[in-house]
C-alpha cells in the first residue's frame, strides 16, 4: 500500500472506508486507474447514482461516466444539471430521448452548435424554443428557426448573441414591440432600424435602444433629453455616454436619472459637487461610493445625517485613511463594520474596532487580514456561528485558529475551513471522518488537491451547493 | 423532571422522482431522510428547560420509525437528550398520525412526564396532527403551535404564546402535565459538538415493538387509508415568459397585485 | 339522511372568513337531498348568523358560550356534543391555527376518520375521497376512510373560494356543553413593528444570492427593494462578504422570514440553508438564469433571467 502522505495512499484509504462523499471529494485528483476504483464506491447504491446525477458539484468526468449505462431517471437528472458535460449531453440525445431530455439539453449551456442544429428541428415547438434561447445557438440555427414565425422563438432569437443584422432586419420588419425593442438593444442591430427605433412613438423602444452600447454618442445625446426619464435613465447608463455628455444632472427633475448619474465613473468635478449636495438620499448614497468624490466632499459625506450614506463613504476605496479613522468612532455599527471590512483601514481605526462587540463589525474584522492574531482567536471562539465563520475565509488565520473552527459544531463552518490552506494535516484528516457528508467531501478534496502533483491540481473544483 | 420530546425522521423528496408500481407511494431511491426541521426547536425547548431545572432533569426523545429513524434520535441525543425510544414494528409501515399517536400514547404512559413537546408539524407531510391527536387520547391539556413558553418544573400552569394567523399571538395559560406542538423560531436549535455526536453513540436507545406496548393485534388503527399518490399534473412554479421587459412587467403586476398597490 | 357540519371560528368575536371556505368544501360534496349545518361557537353567537348564512347553507347552529375565548376542550365538546346529536357523515373547519388544536384532537378522540390540509373533496363509488399535497407539496395523495361513519377533515385556505350568497338558514340556538378547560387566555400580542431591518417580521421581501457579484450591486437592489416597498434579504455568501448585515441574512445560518408572504429571490440557488428560512411562504418567485436551480422547485413563479437586467426593469414599474 501507497504511504499514507501521497495521493494513492489517500485512494487506498478512501477505499478502504467505502465513503463514497469522501471519494467523490478526492475523484477529480486522481489517476485514471485509481478513478474507476473511485467510482466503485461513489455509485455503489442506485441513491447515490441519482444524487450524484443531479449534483452540480459532480466533477464532469464522473457525470460523463454516469451517462454511460444511465436510465430514463439518471438521463433526466444528467439533462438538468448544469455541470453535465459536451460529451455526456450529447449522449442523452442518443436512442429514444424524452420531449424534456431533449428540452433540457437544448436549454443547455454546454449545448453545442452541433446538437443544437440537430435540436432547431425537433419536433416539439418547445424544444424549439428552447434552442433558439441558448446564447450558443449559431447563426444559421437562428435563421432557420426565426422562419417559423413564433413569438417565443423570435423574442428569444432577437437577443441571440450570434443574430446577424439580416435575421434582425428581418425580425424588425415582422415582430410585435417586445420582439423590435430586443432588436434596439442588439448590438448587431442594423443602422436603418436604429434611426427607425429612435422615431418610434413607444418609449420601450427607445429606452431599450438607449442601452444600446453600440448607439452612437449623437443618437445616444438626443436620447438624453428624451421626454421620458425612463428613457434618459437607460442613456445615462450607457457606457457610451462619457466625458462633456455626461453632465447636466442640475437640470435632471427625475430623482431616478440622477441616481443613475450618481453610479457612473469618470463625472467631471461640478457634476460631483452637485450630487453630492442632493437633496434625494439614493444620489448621496451613490455618489458616496464613486471614487471621483474629493476628499472635502467626502468629508461632507461621511457627516451625513443618513447612516446609509456614511455607510457608502467608507466603503469608497478613495475614502482618505483619517476619514476612515473617524467613520470607525460611527455611532452606527454598519458603518463601523464597512471600515473593519477594509484592509487599507489605518492602524487607529483597526484598534479602535478590536473592542467593538457588534456582530457585524466582529465579522468584518475576522475576515480582516490585518487584524491582530489573538483577535482572531476571540472571533473563532464567538457564541454566533455566522461570526465565527469568518476567521475560516481569512487567509491570515493562523494553524491554531482554523484548527479551532475545524471543531465548530455549526457543519457549514467545518465545511469551510476544510478548504483553508493554514489548516494542518491532522486536523484535515480527521476531519474524513466527520459526521457530515459535505465536510467529508470538502477534507478528501482539499487533501487530495495538496497531495496531488502540480498540473492535475488545477482542475477548479467549487463548493457551489451551499449558499 | 422529565421531559418527552417525540420526534420523527422526514422524508425530503427529490425534485425528479418516480412513483411506485403500486401507485400508492413513491419509489424509496428518491428520498433522503432527515430530522423534522420542526423538532430541531421542539428538542431545544425541552433541552433549555432541562439545563435551568439542573441536576435530575432528564430529556427522552422518541420515534416511531424502522432502523433508519435511530438517525433523528442520535441527532437529539448529541444535543444533550439523556436516552432515545424507538418504536417499530414493520405492520406500521402504511399507518397515518392517529395511528402514530395512538403507540406514542402508550410510551407516554410508560414514561409519565412533567411535558411532551413535538414539532408543530413535520416538513414532509405537514398533517400538525400526531401531537394534538396524542393530547386526545392521553386526555392532556394541550397547545398548538406554541412560539413562546414559560414553564418552570413542577409548576402547575405553564404560561406560552401561539402563533396565530398573520403574526398575531395569543397569550395563554395551560394546566401541566401538557401536550405542546413546537413552532419554528421559538429558540435558536444547538449544533451537536462533535463530541456530543460522539457521545451519543453511548447513549442508550431502547427498541420496543408493539407487544411491549401492549398494542399487539392490530389495536393501532388509521383514521384515513392512502388511496393513491400522484404527481401534480404540472411542475408548482408558472414560468413567466417572454422578453425581459414582459417578464418584468408581469412580476410588477404580481406584486401589486398581492401587495394590493 | 347524512347531513355535513361545519364548524365556523371566530377570534376575539370578529368572524374568521376562512370559516366560508371551510363552507364551500362542504358544498362541492352536498347531495341534492344533504344538509348542511354551520355551527359558530361564541359569547354572542347571534351576531356572527349572518356571516355565515351564505347559499346552501341549511342550518345555522349558534352555540352560547361563556366567552370568545378559544378553548381547544370546549370546541372538542362541541364537536362531540354535535357528533352525537346529529350523527354527520362529514365534519369540516378550515385548516387554521385553532383548528390545529382542536380538530386532531377530536378525530382521536371520537374514532372519527381524519384529513387535515385537505384542497379537494369528493366521492367515488359512494366513498369520501380527501385530496392533500405530500413529500412538501411535492406529491397529490387521495385518502379514504374505510369504516369510519364520521369523517373530521380541515381544509387548506385559499383554494376554495369563499361560499357567499344570500342563505336563509334556519337558526337553531344552543348552549355549549358543560366542560372542565384547562387553557386560560390571558391576552394578545400584535406582531411588532419593528424599525429598521426586520427579516422575521417583513411580510414582503426580495432577495438576493451570489449572482449579485460584488458590492456596489448589493447597494443597486437596496434601492431597489425600496421602490418596491420590500425589504432586502439575502443568501449567506453575500452577508459572509460583509457586503449586507447578518440581520438581512436569510437561512439556517441566518434569519427565518417568519411573516412573509411574497418572496421574491433574485439570483438565489436556493441551497437547503438558504430554504430553511422561507420555503414555507406562500408567494415565493424565483428569478435565476439557472432554469434548473433548485429553488425553482419551491417557486410559485419562474422567471428564467438575469436578475440585473429583471431589476432594471422592474424598476420602471414603481
Amino acid at each position: 500500500m501507497a504511504s499514507w502522505g501521497e495521493l494513492p495512499g489517500l485512494v487506498d484509504r478512501l477505499l478502504d472506508t467505502g465513503d463514497p462523499y469522501a471519494a467523490l471529494g478526492a475523484y477529480p485528483f486522481a489517476h485514471a486507474p485509481d478513478r474507476q476504483a473511485l467510482e466503485a464506491v461513489i455509485l455503489a447504491t442506485p441513491r447515490l447514482r441519482l444524487t450524484f446525477a443531479a449534483a452540480p458539484y459532480a466533477p464532469a468526468d464522473l457525470l460523463d461516466r454516469i451517462s454511460i449505462d444511465a436510465d430514463g431517471a439518471h438521463r433526466l437528472r444528467l439533462a438538468k444539471n448544469p455541470a453535465t458535460p459536451p460529451s455526456a449531453l450529447a449522449r442523452l440525445l442518443t436512442g429514444d430521448a424524452s420531449e424534456r431530455i431533449r428540452r433540457y439539453v437544448a436549454a443547455h449551456r454546454h449545448a453545442d452548435a452541433a446538437m443544437l442544429s440537430a435540436l432547431a428541428v425537433d419536433r416539439s415547438v418547445q424544444v424549439r424554443r428552447a434552442v433558439a434561447g441558448n446564447r450558443n445557438a449559431p447563426r444559421g440555427v437562428l435563421t432557420r428557426l426565426v422562419a417559423e414565425g413564433d413569438g417565443l422563438i423570435d423574442r428569444n432569437a432577437a437577443r441571440g448573441p450570434f443574430a446577424g443584422a439580416e435575421i434582425l432586419q428581418t425580425l424588425w420588419d415582422t415582430g410585435e414591440r417586445h420582439v423590435r425593442a430586443e432588436i434596439a438593444a442588439h448590438p448587431n442591430c442594423p443602422g436603418a432600424v436604429l434611426d427607425q427605433a429612435e422615431a418610434m412613438s413607444d418609449a420601450l423602444i427607445r429606452r431599450k435602444l438607449a442601452s444600446n452600447a453600440g448607439l452612437g454618442i449623437e443618437a445616444l445625446s438626443r436620447l438624453l433629453t428624451d421626454h421620458d426619464e425612463r428613457v434618459r435613465a437607460a442613456a445615462v447608463r450607457n457606457p457610451v455616454v462619457a466625458g462633456d455628455y455626461l453632465d447636466d444632472p442640475e437640470g435632471e427633475p427625475s430623482p431616478k436619472v440622477r441616481r443613475i448619474f450618481a453610479r457612473r465613473e469618470w463625472l467631471a468635478a461640478h457634476v460631483v459637487a452637485r450630487l453630492a449636495a442632493d437633496p434625494d438620499d439614493w444620489v448621496r448614497r451613490w455618489i458616496a461610493r464613486n471614487p471621483a468624490v474629493p476628499e472635502d466632499l467626502m468629508a461632507r459625506l461621511a457627516a451625513d445625517p443618513v447612516m446609509e450614506v456614511r455607510r457608502s463613504t467608507a466603503r469608497n476605496p478613495a475614502c482618505p485613511a483619517p476619514l476612515l479613522t473617524i467613520l470607525a468612532g460611527d455611532p452606527a455599527a454598519w458603518v463601523r463594520a464597512g471600515v473593519a471590512l477594509r484592509e487599507d483601514a489605518p492602524e487607529g481605526a483597526i484598534s479602535l474596532l478590536l473592542t467593538d462587540e457588534d456582530p457585524d463589525v466582529r465579522a468584518a474584522l475576522g475576515r480582516n487580514p490585518r487584524t491582530p492574531a489573538s483577535t482572531f482567536e476571540e472571533i473563532a471562539r464567538h457564541p454566533d456561528k455566522d461570526v465565527r465563520r469568518a476567521v475560516a475565509f481569512n487567509r491570515a488565520a493562523s494553524v491554531s485558529v482554523v484548527a479551532l473552527l475545524a471543531e465548530d459544531p455549526y457543519p457549514l463552518n467545518r465545511v469551510i475551513v476544510a478548504g483553508h490552506p493554514n489548516l494542518g494535516r491532522a486536523p484535515l484528516e480527521h476531519l474524513l471522518d466527520d459526521p457530515e457528508p459535505q465536510v467529508r467531501f470538502a477534507a478528501a478534496a482539499q487533501l487530495a488537491r495538496r497531495l496531488a502533483p502540480p498540473p492535475a491540481a488545477s482542475g477548479g473544483l467549487h463548493i457551489n451547493h451551499c449558499d | 423532571m422529565k421531559i418527552l420530546v417525540a420526534v420523527k425522521q422526514v422524508s425530503i423528496l427529490d425534485d425528479e422522482f418516480e412513483m411506485r408500481d403500486d401507485g400508492r407511494g413513491v419509489d424509496a431511491d428518491f428520498f433522503e431522510k432527515d430530522l423534522n426541521e420542526f423538532d430541531h426547536f421542539a428538542v431545544e425547548e425541552a433541552l433549555l428547560i432541562k439545563e435551568a431545572a439542573g441536576e435530575g432533569a432528564e430529556v427522552v426523545v422518541v420515534t416511531v420509525g424502522d432502523d433508519e429513524a435511530d438517525d433523528a434520535l442520535r441527532t437529539a441525543l448529541a444535543k444533550g437528550a439523556e436516552r432515545g425510544i424507538r418504536v417499530w414494528d414493520d405492520s406500521l409501515a402504511e399507518v397515518d398520525s392517529i395511528a402514530i399517536a395512538k403507540v406514542l400514547a402508550k410510551v407516554v404512559e410508560r414514561e409519565a412526564p412533567d411535558m411532551v413537546f413535538t414539532g408543530a408539524q413535520s416538513a414532509d407531510f405537514g398533517h400538525a396532527t400526531t401531537g394534538m391527536a396524542l393530547a386526545g387520547l392521553l386526555g392532556w391539556p394541550h397547545a398548538a403551535v406554541v412560539s413562546k413558553l414559560d414553564f418552570v418544573p413542577g409548576a402547575a400552569t405553564a404560561t406560552l404564546h401561539r402563533e396565530l394567523e398573520g403574526g398575531l399571538e395569543e397569550i395563554m395559560t395551560i394546566q401541566c402535565p401538557a401536550v405542546l406542538s413546537i413552532q419554528l423560531g421559538i429558540n435558536q436549535p444547538r449544533y451537536a459538538s462533535l463530541r456530543g455526536i460522539r457521545q451519543a453513540k453511548q447513549k442508550p436507545v431502547e427498541e420496543l415493538d408493539l407487544d411491549a406496548l401492549g398494542l399487539g393485534g392490530g389495536a393501532v388503527t388509521s383514521a384515513s387509508r392512502v388511496r393513491r399518490m400522484y404527481a401534480p399534473e404540472k411542475g408548482q412554479a408558472e414560468i413567466i415568459e417572454g422578453t425581459v421587459a414582459e417578464q418584468a412587467a408581469r412580476l410588477a403586476e404580481i406584486i401589486k397585485e398581492l401587495r394590493g398597490i | 339522511m347524512a347531513e355535513i357540519l361545519v364548524i365556523a371560528e371566530q377570534r376575539d368575536g370578529a368572524f374568521r372568513s376562512a370559516s366560508l371556505e371551510a363552507i364551500a368544501a362542504a358544498k362541492s360534496v352536498k347531495g341534492g337531498d344533504g344538509k348542511l349545518a354551520v355551527a359558530i361557537v361564541a359569547a354572542d353567537p347571534d351576531a356572527l348568523v349572518g356571516d355565515v348564512s351564505v347559499e346552501g347553507v341549511d342550518e345555522v347552529i349558534a352555540i352560547k358560550a361563556g366567552s370568545n375565548d378559544f378553548q381547544p376542550d370546549l370546541m372538542e365538546a362541541v364537536v362531540a356534543a354535535l357528533a352525537e346529536a346529529r350523527q354527520p357523515a362529514l365534519i369540516v373547519a378550515a385548516h387554521g391555527v385553532d383548528a390545529w388544536s382542536y380538530a386532531p384532537v377530536a378525530a382521536a378522540k371520537l374514532g372519527f376518520g381524519f384529513a387535515s390540509d385537505v384542497q379537494a373533496l369528493r366521492y367515488e363509488d359512494g366513498e369520501l375521497v380527501a385530496t392533500r399535497a405530500g413529500y412538501a407539496e411535492k406529491v397529490r395523495v387521495d385518502l379514504d376512510f374505510p369504516g369510519k361513519e364520521v369523517v373530521l377533515v380541515t381544509i387548506r385556505t385559499n383554494v376554495f373560494d369563499p361560499a357567499g350568497g344570500a342563505g336563509a338558514p334556519t337558526v337553531t340556538a344552543m348552549d355549549a356543553p358543560a366542560c372542565d378547560v384547562s387553557t386560560a387566555h390571558v391576552g394578545w400580542k400584535q406582531p411588532e413593528d419593528a424599525g429598521g431591518i426586520d427579516i422575521p417580521g417583513s411580510d414582503f421581501i426580495v432577495s438576493i444570492g451570489r449572482g449579485v457579484g460584488d458590492e456596489s450591486k448589493v447597494e443597486q437592489f437596496l434601492e431597489l427593494a425600496d421602490q418596491l416597498g420590500a425589504t432586502l434579504g439575502c443568501s449567506r455568501p453575500i452577508a459572509d462578504n460583509g457586503w449586507l448585515p447578518k440581520a438581512r441574512q436569510v437561512g439556517q445560518s441566518g434569519q427565518l422570514a417568519a411573516n412573509c408572504r411574497l418572496y421574491i429571490a433574485m439570483g438565489v440557488s436556493g441551497s437547503v440553508q438558504h430554504q430553511w428560512g422561507m420555503k414555507h411562504v406562500e408567494t415565493i418567485v424565483a428569478v435565476n438564469t439557472d432554469p434548473e436551480a433548485s429553488i425553482f422547485s419551491i417557486a410559485r413563479y419562474g422567471v428564467v433571467g438575469d436578475m440585473f437586467e429583471i431589476a432594471e426593469e422592474l424598476e420602471n414599474h414603481f
